[in-house]
């Protein structure tokens, strides 16, 4: 970030992001929303802005944080430092459509991410590549094809791919699998990856070659004064109103009779009548380093542990994606958890199947959208995340359904 | 145990391995034959309390220069104390109770050890995981230049760090002691953590000899000791003891406690290498130790490639449960197409490994220490009864004048004297 926009977010008081509200949380019958849109994340931002924009309609948006931008939060430390309240989110995308939405809230600054993974006193490139396999295995691959060649040797081909342990080890043998992989996966998930689905670690690729970058999107770039800037520009709107803190439950009578965005966990919608739906969380610490000069602290963006005896499973330096310059630096240990805040929906069939039932549920409610990571049930991106609401209020037509059938008291 | 002497016929390592595996690395006596006799006294002129570098170092001396007819025991069921070695269910030689890396610039300690073993060059080298890089301990100008991200001469490391340094009037603690040596930021990232995972203890609450003890250099050595002799006993440890062991006036007993020994018959000369409170019964109060755990973990080398690129690598991480890892392999230089990874956990609870330096520690061994002088005949030695931490070399050197000097020593009168 250039000391332009530093100066900008030091502009903004994150203490009281509330400053957008409209006031109480209650209707004022002059502004009385035809939407209610709950969650102020990217699936509910930007439903948002297409609602009021392209409908033309009063759009109302409500989170239960203090603050817009949901997980994708951002603020100043008392450092100074610009981190990512709730982890580091790395923006990557080969979605045209849905860089062009958001370049009208934001210019961007490239950021290629980089991450390496501290195996047996080494540090090696994640995703596995040319030199991962090198360094781990001690030995000299000249180019992709002998690499490849390699891999395919120390591979372990199955029958079928079930798990996740099948798809990394027939992908690049057992050793491998277990230096890099197996760890990481029973922290992140507290499950082995013999009992993840075979998809959960197919998302890592292997390369053969020297590409290091964790992403090979056509676009990765971050927004240049932050995402919390971002999300103040897309909800910046004459029809939008939002407010913050402000819990659906308290003011779900108000609004019985408007059509609902929904961004938070499905299960929740529904008052869990099915039974909770399991999701992984995690757990920050912070920690401060003195940097003079303005120096970084860890060679790339992020650091995997991928050994299970070590307790997180990465470090983050937040500068490195925000291109901050600053004379200290936070590094954001990542600690995965049982409780907390729904990040990570667990993959696991018995999951997806309850999720399932709940979706029936969804479906006879055309009156309310269910979009976002939390409402699907589902790991998405972000970019994910914002195709998925443009496509999703393209769709619908919630107006002529609460005009038309006037069945919402039921 | 061998035969007697140094093996130095041409075998290859893994077939000496198998035998001490198979091998009893002590003399088979049936522990009743001691634990029931009536007649220790008249059997030995001395029993010693511990087989491991102070017991053994004694024994010898006393069979050897005084004539001494001498009983070791130790409660274990081996010989060579946390030296031991030994080759674990993969084939691979690990030391049981943590890396023991030799070094020392004693002459005299050289030559005394180098009767019972051959040896093989080794000079230990240490990495940290510091925030995403590798870094050599202790601190030399690599460490400067890439934490600090520098490009330093020795000379310019010198005057940097006297930057980096906040002085201080008096070196009390052990944070003192570093901060005022190379400043807050790579105390915070190399000693802070580890100190207070070793220890317990903040470094603030530690003496300042503690960490003192630890040097920075400004140049690019990066090996972990700079003694004269670097070098591991070729065939292991337990084999040097076993040799050390090996002579007609030494009879070792393992697995018996002291306890077990018939108290009224014992002789009186007795040289004691446990804790030194545990001998008086803990009468004055339990001195304190740190203890370690280590957890084992084998990974597949095919072609005997070695896993670390140093023996050691240092986590100082605070959030990390423990404080290192060693590659056996690096240490004992054996091919093998597995290799043994030992990660350490300091610990409260378990065998005694490391006298806690606090004044009152001390304070209180001291009060042990009047006791044991009251008893010229029983030998107080090794790092346990003196309550102190001491090195492998230091233990040996220890013995060696200590057993010199011990007047109870001389010759095997002094039961008809006494």
């Amino acid at each position: 970030m250039n000391s332009g926009a530093q100066a900008r977010h030091a502009a903004v008081d994150y203490g009281t992001m509330g400053s957008l509200d409209i006031g109480a949380a209650r209707p004022r019958d002059h502004q009385r929303p035809d939407v209610l849109v709950v969650g102020a994340g990217f699936a509910g931002s930007v439903s948002a802005r297409k609602l009021a924009e392209e409908r033309g309609l009063q759009v109302l948006v409500i989170d239960r944080r203090p603050h817009v931008a949901g997980n994708a939060y951002d603020m100043l430390d008392e450092n100074g430092v610009l981190v990512h309240r709730y982890g580091p989110h790395i923006f990557h995308t080969n979605a045209d459509k849905v860089v062009a939405f958001l370049s009208r809230f934001t210019e961007w600054r490239p950021y290629q991410h980089r991450v390496v993974a501290e195996v047996d006193g080494r540090f090696v490139p994640m995703p596995i590549n040319r030199r991962t396999v090198q360094a781990l295995h001690g030995i000299e691959l000249y180019g992709e094809e002998e690499t490849a060649a390699y891999l395919a040797w120390v591979a372990e081909p199955r029958e079928t791919v079930r798990t996740s342990e099948d798809s990394v080890v027939a992908k690049v043998g057992r050793d491998l699998y277990e230096r890099l992989f197996r760890g990481y996966t029973r922290k992140q998930w507290d499950l082995d990856p013999s009992q993840l689905h075979a998809s959960v670690c197919a998302r890592i690729p292997v390369r053969s070659g020297d590409d290091d970058r964790y992403f090979i999107d056509s676009f990765q770039k971050m927004p240049a004064d932050g995402y919390t800037v971002m999300f103040e520009r897309m909800l910046d709107h004459p029809k939008i109103a939002v407010q913050t803190g402000v819990d659906y439950a308290e003011v779900e009578h108000h609004y019985a009779d408007i059509p609902l965005v929904w961004t938070g966990p499905i299960d929740a919608f529904f008052g869990y009548r099915h039974g909770r739906l399991p999701y992984r969380s995690l757990r920050f610490e912070h920690e401060c380093r003195a940097t003079p000069g303005g120096r970084l602290v860890q060679p790339t963006g992020t650091v995997n542990y991928p050994n299970e005896r070590i307790p997180y499973t990465r470090v983050t330096e937040y500068r490195h994606l925000t291109g901050q310059i600053a004379e200290t630096s936070t590094l954001a240990y990542e600690f995965p958890s049982a409780e907390g805040d729904p990040y990570y929906p667990i993959p696991r069939p018995e999951n997806r199947e309850l999720y399932h039932r709940y979706e029936q549920l969804a479906n006879a409610r055309p009156d309310v959208l269910f979009v976002g990571r939390l409402a699907r049930y589902q790991y998405l991106n972000m970019d994910q995340v914002i195709a998925g609401a443009l496509a999703a209020v393209e769709r619908w037509s919630p107006l002529r359904t609460t005009a038309d059938t006037d069945h919402l008291a039921a | 145990m061998t035969s007697g002497g140094l093996d130095t016929r041409p075998k290859s390592r893994a077939v000496r391995r198998r035998e001490i595996r198979t091998q009893s690395p002590c003399i088979p006596v049936d522990h009743r034959a001691v634990t029931n006799a009536s007649n220790i006294g008249s059997r030995y002129d001395v029993v010693i309390v511990g087989a491991g570098f102070a017991g053994s170092v004694s024994a010898r001396v006393l069979a050897e220069d005084h004539g001494l007819r001498v009983l070791v025991i130790d409660r274990r069921p081996h010989i060579a104390g946390n030296a031991y070695d030994s080759v674990d269910e993969h084939g691979v030689l690990c030391h049981n109770y943590g890396p023991h890396i030799f070094h020392t610039n004693s002459e005299r300690v050289w030559t005394f050890l180098s009767r019972f073993t051959a040896w093989r060059p080794y000079e230990h080298r240490t990495l940290a995981e510091v925030d995403g890089r590798f870094i050599p301990i202790p601190i030399n100008r690599t460490t400067v230049n890439t934490l600090h991200g520098l490009d330093l001469s020795e000379a310019e490391v010198a005057s940097y760090l006297e930057k980096l340094a906040e002085p201080r009037e008096a070196l009390h603690t052990s944070e003192d002691s570093v901060v005022s040596k190379v400043g807050r930021d790579l105390y915070e990232r190399l000693f802070r953590g580890y100190t207070r995972k070793q220890w317990s203890l903040d470094p603030s609450q530690l003496h300042a000899s503690v960490c003192a003890r630890i040097p920075v250099r400004t140049n690019n050595d990066d090996r972990y000791f700079t003694d004269t002799y670097q070098a591991m006993p070729r065939d292991g440890y337990t084999e040097m003891f076993a040799a050390m062991l090996d002579h007609p006036g030494i009879e070792v007993q393992v697995g018996v406690e002291f306890d077990e020994l018939p108290a009224r018959t014992l002789p009186e000369r007795l040289v004691w290498t446990g804790p030194i409170d545990a001998y008086f019964s803990y009468r004055l109060g339990h001195l304190p130790y740190r203890s370690l755990r280590f957890e084992h973990e084998t990974r597949r080398t095919p072609g005997g490639r070695l896993v670390h690129p140093a023996a050691q690598i240092n986590y100082p991480n605070e959030r990390i449960p423990y404080t290192r890892v060693t590659e056996y392999r690096h240490l004992t230089g054996q091919f093998a197409e597995v290799s043994t990874l030992a990660y350490e956990y300091p610990m409260d609870e378990g065998d005694p490994y490391y006298p806690i330096p606090r004044p009152e520690n001390r304070e209180l061994y001291h009060r042990y220490e009047q006791l044991a002088g009251a008893l010229p005949n029983v030998l107080f030695v090794g790092r346990l009864a003196r309550y102190q931490y001491l090195n492998m070399d230091q233990v040996v050197a220890g013995a060696l004048v200590a057993v010199e000097r011990w007047p109870a020593a001389t010759g095997r009168t002094l039961r008809s004297a006494a």
